[in-house]
């Protein structure tokens, strides 16, 4: 039996390269020769070959993972007589494109959101499944937080911070008319944190300039190492969490296993139990919802607590089961 | 047979420290009618924290174990960076020494204080213990209650999210006016079941800390009564006693300093202390160095001392100074700490000091009997046997928890 795990590109971000090697060894578990393929040149021709040679074994199976920008990939998948199956890391809002993916026999959704988000689309219930995001954020705990960064950061200030690599550049260009409203309307002791973790060209749609000035209103963080992260996490108030994300991503996890609350904002905003939800909002709103956020300790400190539960149900899910399971139905 | 788990830093014989003394006599106490387990650390240094005791099993009586949990992360240099950076944003001695807008401001600064930056200092601050917290997450129907001792420490903060029933958790917090106090992370303990040593401590956590009435009630100390009356009555007058720490965040640099003056300017009287710290190298010709000293000897010191110095300004409650009054001895304490000056003013066993005058006129009154030394000890005795019998702690504690 052998498997093909397909994506756009290695240049992921942390959370999707480390589920795919999950992907990988589960697989292997379940007695496939897998083997994983790269390829996002315009007609993927890498991929197309692989393809064509796992289409002639038996009981073969395609895993693409799914990309927004990532077209040949998608039309080699709907192409393909393989038993297929996709994952999807819900960041990017549904599209057509994705709803001609249903093709595929199954279809892994990181998050219930993207999971109806999915749905709405026109992909049918049954071949609809929820496996979160394999990640913890468990390694921090061997990392000692950059004490540079930590002291520029704890000054009395209220961080709030956001990634550049989540929101894209309409949401980041609200976060920043929110902040400036705040030290309009409100009080000056706001700090915007705007970090860009992506690893390569799978930015935001802007490169970020790297600002290493602590002390703007405004400040932007490229690429920082983990022990630098983990300062910025130490330090941080409150995330921002654009509605376009999951909310079992990467960066919500991270918050969590932190103990920063997250306050989500945007078109179909976040619910969960642990987010403080401000839904469709101006840019004067959520520089109030920052504040009432802020200021209300017990709220912060009770949807911290709920973040904390989130996360733990999250790293104690069966994952092996969840995955493995619905692969059973279509092969 | 109730089985109860008493969680606390660390424990064991030569294990000095207010609250864990406090949880090892609560928990021999509760042994009279409960199956009680502490659970606990391999530390003995409260400093380091290093692992010490072997892990597992200690049967300390037929209803009494320790059970031990290697320390995982205990302090070091990392912490005590977050600490200086937490210090420096909210210094130590703000809440004794400001009043008014200007104490409501240090205090408002607190809650800037990110809660992950609050809580990577609390698991930095050791001693934790990763098997200690699965043990409580995989063992909650072992016990029908948890008793977590001290609100600071990582057994407890992250301990009580290990217990799924809340009802089944009992804090025993030692609220004091330290800095760490006004984490705003601690305001999780808001709705658990709280016992407060004294009535001092609730106040303080209910109009500082955390500006609500809060749950529970006041549940105080008891001890046997070790008072040797076959011992002579007659003090020796030559002494002084100091038990604790020789740290200067216990007061102790403070009172070398009017000790020495005293000693210069009033009396040639000793100064004995018992425990150990960095101040034990501090050196005056009327100041003697005990080190540790067994329980025997220490209740012996504490019989025959003329007075019982507590220089501390940063206690919940004071185990020494009680149990100097269960000795009989008079004592004069630290006024800037409200609950050791409650204890005296309670008491009329003794007297409190604001500054240097003060610890000197006080410290002749208690030593010339002018104020009836005889009648301090007496106060001192009535104070303990009113209070803090062993009795009326233990029936106050089964009723709580049952």
């Amino acid at each position: 039996m052998k498997a093909l795990i397909a994506l756009r590109s290695f240049n992921s971000g942390q959370a999707i390269l480390k589920d795919i090697d999950w992907q990988k060894n589960r697989l292997i578990d379940a007695g496939y020769e897998v083997e994983i393929c790269a390829d996002g040149s315009p007609d993927a021709p890498r991929l197309a070959e692989k393809i064509k040679k796992l289409e002639g074994l038996e009981d073969s199976l395609l895993l693409l993972n799914y990309s927004e920008k990532w077209e040949s990939g998608c039309v080699l998948l709907a192409g393909s007589a393989c038993r297929k199956a996709v994952r999807y890391f819900g960041e990017y809002p549904v599209s057509p494109q994705k709803a001609a993916l249903a093709s595929a026999g199954m279809y892994y959704c990181d998050s219930e959101r993207s999971l109806e988000a999915c749905a709405a689309a026109g992909i049918e219930r049954s071949r609809l499944c929820l496996l979160p995001v394999n990640y913890d954020a468990e390694y921090y705990d061997g990392i000692k937080a950059d004490m540079q960064y930590l002291h520029g950061l704890v000054d009395g200030n209220i961080n709030v911070l956001i990634e550049a690599a989540g929101a894209g550049p309409d949401l980041l260009e609200f976060a920043r008319l929110a902040a400036r409203k705040y030290l309009r309307f409100f009080e000056k002791s706001i700090r915007l944190l705007i970090v860009d973790s992506s690893p390569g060209e799978e930015t935001a749609g802007e490169r970020l300039k790297e600002s290493f000035d602590f002390s703007g209103k405004i400040v932007q963080i490229v690429r920082p190492n983990l022990s630098r992260r983990k300062a910025i996490f130490l330090a941080s108030h409150i995330l921002l969490l654009p509605s376009a994300c999951g909310w079992r991503t990467e960066r919500a996890l991270e918050a969590q296993y932190f103990k920063v609350p997250v306050l989500s904002f945007g078109k179909n905003a976040v619910k969960n139990a642990g987010v403080y939800d401000c839904g469709d909002c101006v840019t004067e709103e959520l520089a109030a919802a920052i504040y009432t956020f802020f200021h209300d300790l017990d709220l912060r400190v009770e949807l911290a607590g709920r973040g904390t539960e989130e996360y733990r149900k999250h790293i104690s899910l069966d994952r092996d089961s969840l995955f493995l399971g619905p692969l059973k139905r279509i092969l | 047979m109730k089985r109860i788990a008493v969680v606390v830093q660390r424990c064991g014989e030569n294990v000095f420290g207010g609250s864990e003394t406090y949880a090892l006599a609560a928990s021999k106490v509760l042994s009279r009618h409960y199956d009680i387990e502490i659970l606990t650390t391999t530390a003995k240094d409260h400093v380091t924290w290093d692992n010490y005791f072997p892990e597992g099993d200690e049967r300390v009586s037929d209803n009494l174990i320790i059970k031990r949990f290697r320390v995982d992360i205990g302090r070091s240099s990392y912490w005590h960076r977050l600490d200086g950076l937490y210090m420096s944003s909210i210094p130590i001695d703000f809440y004794a020494n400001t009043t008014g807008k200007k104490r409501e401001k240090v205090l408002g600064s607190a809650a800037y204080m990110p809660l992950s930056f609050c809580e990577e200092w609390i698991k930095n601050e050791g001693p934790y213990s990763k098997r200690l917290l699965e043990f409580i997450r995989a063992n909650n129907e072992r016990y029908s209650a948890f008793i977590f001792m001290t609100y600071i420490y990582a057994q407890t903060y992250f301990g009580v999210d290990e217990v799924a029933d809340k009802s089944k958790v009992f804090m025993i917090p030692t609220y004091h006016n330290e800095s760490p106090v006004f984490m705003p992370i601690f305001r999780k303990y808001k709705d658990c079941q709280q016992l407060f040593l004294t009535a001092a401590e609730k106040k303080f956590a209910e109009e500082v800390v955390f500006k609500s009435p809060l749950k529970g009630s006041v549940i105080g100390f008891g001890l046997p009564d070790k008072f040797n009356s076959g011992a002579s009555q007659k003090k020796s007058n030559d002494y002084l006693l100091y038990a604790g720490r020789l740290e200067e965040n216990k007061g102790v640099l403070e009172l070398f300093k009017f000790f020495e003056h005293y000693y210069e300017h009033h009396r040639k009287i000793r100064l004995v202390t018992i425990g150990d710290g960095h101040l034990k190298n501090y050196r005056h010709e009327g100041i003697e160095y005990r080190g540790y000293a067994s329980e025997e000897e220490k209740l012996s010191l504490m019989q025959n001392a003329a007075a019982f110095i507590h220089p501390s300004r940063f206690e919940s409650f004071g185990i020494v100074l009680i149990e100097s009054f269960m000795m009989g001895t008079p004592a004069l304490v630290n006024a800037r700490c409200e609950v050791l000056k409650e204890h005296i003013d309670n008491s009329r066993a003794g007297y409190s000091y604001a500054d240097r005058n003060e610890f000197c006129s006080n410290l002749d009154k208690i030593l010339d009997g002018s104020a009836g030394s005889a009648v301090l000890s007496g106060n001192a005795r009535v104070y303990f046997a009113d209070n803090y019998s062993i009795d009326s702690f233990y029936e106050r504690l089964k009723e709580i928890i049952s």
